[in-house]
């Protein structure tokens, strides 16, 4: 009998997926202890927040997310196109690579070795490698929708496929360095040009990798689940070339008061007002797919997590024009309101359809009928929103206030409140974040028992693929 | 002057993109494309005979 390629990969990383996520949000956990007690690192450089935090991105973004996505990709495309993976070597070599990758930087980044660009912090070896591996990736996806059964390409593969192209392009624009040695190298950009550059990839990381990718799994997996159709297939094709069109522009909302030309900054803001009707777009799409079927929204606990991402969505692609604006951004910027509002998205949006959709998948690709407990999946649900509301609440709190109170002068011209002054009063939500955070971590956790459980339970579907061979 | 052009080509792309999603030609083949996360046919025939060589 033959194994299901097509499967057995996608199954790799969802186990990739659930792994490297636990362990991107433990050490979020970690460092968000930090803050609030920072005796933590015990004075060794290794666990200080300064070298723990690029780890605690590059893990739950590149790690968790893009396993993620190019696994749920493998699966989106090989099941819409009707057609074999093309390439199954190669596409294991993408597994492999891309494990490597994330292995890298784990032995690089707490022990200093960055190139210091926030979100490419990874040195110009492993970066080299990288552009091999998506590569390899971008053949293997795009081969197999030349080898498709169906005349159209099914829209989450449009969305997958900017992602792909997207991130290859931001990936080597924004890590065009001159090496020095084997792991430091020196932009090729200047000054405000570098500047601009590093937030151009930012940004549109945040609209590709984030937005885009995670767009093409809710387009599969929420109409899979709630066993309708997609909801408006021409809003989904016009609301997709809106958002590719208008999101490269966004990023100078990063660099707002800064030596950035000043009308580069409106641009950048314009930009970022009017990616709020694409962005709603597509959760409007995916939030109709459920009519004619609410009630799944109280039955099914899967349905919830799909439903809340978008839920988040919404809030964080609301929230983010707002904080765009050069005048709220005055006081926002630098302040923990921007670590809120990325969580909102993160948690909320990133992580909850991931996890939705991978309590879609595991069942089907292990050949069971459903999850083992869909309790607990009940339970992950509750624990996971908990710790996001908890997090997110903390830090708005936290945020504006801090923004207050650095604001905030005496009449001879002097500030009110010292630095030191605004931390102290921060750190009561710097112990409420860690909780929310530690309750998200656990949410994991039960995921994780849950997918064990449910791969070694006994209890097949009655279609068993492969009973014929 | 070519910026301004350029503007106006990928309006007109756009537009177009509209204009083609929104068109009765299209409404069929959409409705076809719409139920595909619903489609479990792939799974038998994967089985049947294997083109690619998975091994």
């Amino acid at each position: 009998m033959k194994t299901n390629f097509n499967d057995e990969i996608v199954k790799k990383f969802a186990i990739a997926t659930v792994l490297w996520g636990i362990i991107g949000m433990l050490v979020g956990v970690f460092i968000a202890a930090e803050m609030a007690w920072p005796l933590l690192n015990a004075d060794i450089p290794w666990l200080t927040f300064s070298r723990l935090r690029p780890l605690h991105t590059n893990a739950v973004i590149f790690a968790f997310g893009g396993n993620a996505l190019i696994g749920t990709s493998f699966y989106v495309v090989y099941r819409t196109c009707k057609a074999n993976l093309f390439m199954p070597k190669l596409a294991s070599f993408v597994f492999w690579g891309y494990q490597l990758v994330i292995v890298g930087a784990v032995l690089t980044l707490p022990f200093g070795y960055t190139q210091s660009r926030e979100y490419a912090e990874l040195i110009w070896p492993i970066d080299v490698f990288l552009t091999i591996v998506w590569v390899a990736y971008a053949v293997v996806f795009f081969g197999t929708i030349t080898k498709r059964k169906e005349k159209h390409i099914f829209v989450a593969n449009w969305f997958y496929a900017a992602f792909i192209i997207t991130i290859a392009l931001l990936h080597i624009v924004n890590n065009l360095q001159i090496p020095v040695n084997w792991h430091l190298s020196y932009s090729v950009y200047p000054g405000a040009v570098d500047a601009i550059v590093q937030w151009w990839y930012g940004h549109n990381a945040v609209g590709f990798f984030l937005t885009a990718g995670f767009l093409g799994m809710m387009y599969y997996f929420i109409p899979m689940q709630a066993g309708r159709p997609v909801y408006s297939y021409r809003l989904s094709i016009v609301h997709f070339w809106a958002l590719i069109s208008s999101y490269m522009w966004a990023g100078p909302h990063h660099l707002h008061y800064t030596s950035l030309p000043d009308w580069t900054q409106s641009l950048g803001m314009v930009f970022s007002l009017i990616l709020l009707a694409p962005s709603w777009g597509g959760m409007i799409n995916g939030i109709m797919t459920l009519s004619g079927a609410w009630h799944k929204l109280r039955d099914d606990p899967i349905i919830k997590f799909l439903i809340v991402s978008l839920s988040f969505y919404g809030m964080s692609t609301f929230e983010g024009p707002m904080m765009a604006i050069k005048t709220v951004n005055a006081l926002s910027h630098y302040t923990d309101w921007t670590i809120g509002h990325v969580h909102s998205g993160a948690l909320g949006w990133v992580a909850l359809i991931t996890i939705g959709s991978l309590y879609v998948l595991i069942p089907k690709l292990w050949k069971k009928e459903a999850m083992y407990s869909t309790k607990l999946i009940n339970t992950h649900f509750w624990i996971a929103t908990l710790g996001i509301v908890l997090y997110i609440a903390s830090m708005w709190i936290a945020g504006v206030m801090q923004g207050l109170m650095w604001r905030d002068i005496n009449a001879d011209g002097t500030v009110v409140y010292s630095f030191a002054e605004t931390v102290k009063a921060t750190y009561p939500y710097y112990i409420a974040r860690f909780i929310g955070g530690t309750l998200f971590l656990a949410g994991m956790c039960i995921m994780l028992y849950n997918f064990i459980m449910t791969v070694k339970s006994k209890g097949d579907a009655k279609d068993i693929a492969g009973v014929a061979a | 002057m070519i910026s301004g052009i350029f503007i106006i080509v990928m309006m007109i792309a756009f537009f177009g993109i509209v204009f083609w999603a929104y068109s009765d030609k299209q409404k069929s083949q959409f409705e076809h494309m719409s139920h595909l996360p619903l489609d479990d046919d792939f799974e038998t025939e994967n089985t049947g005979g294997d083109e690619n060589g998975n091994d």
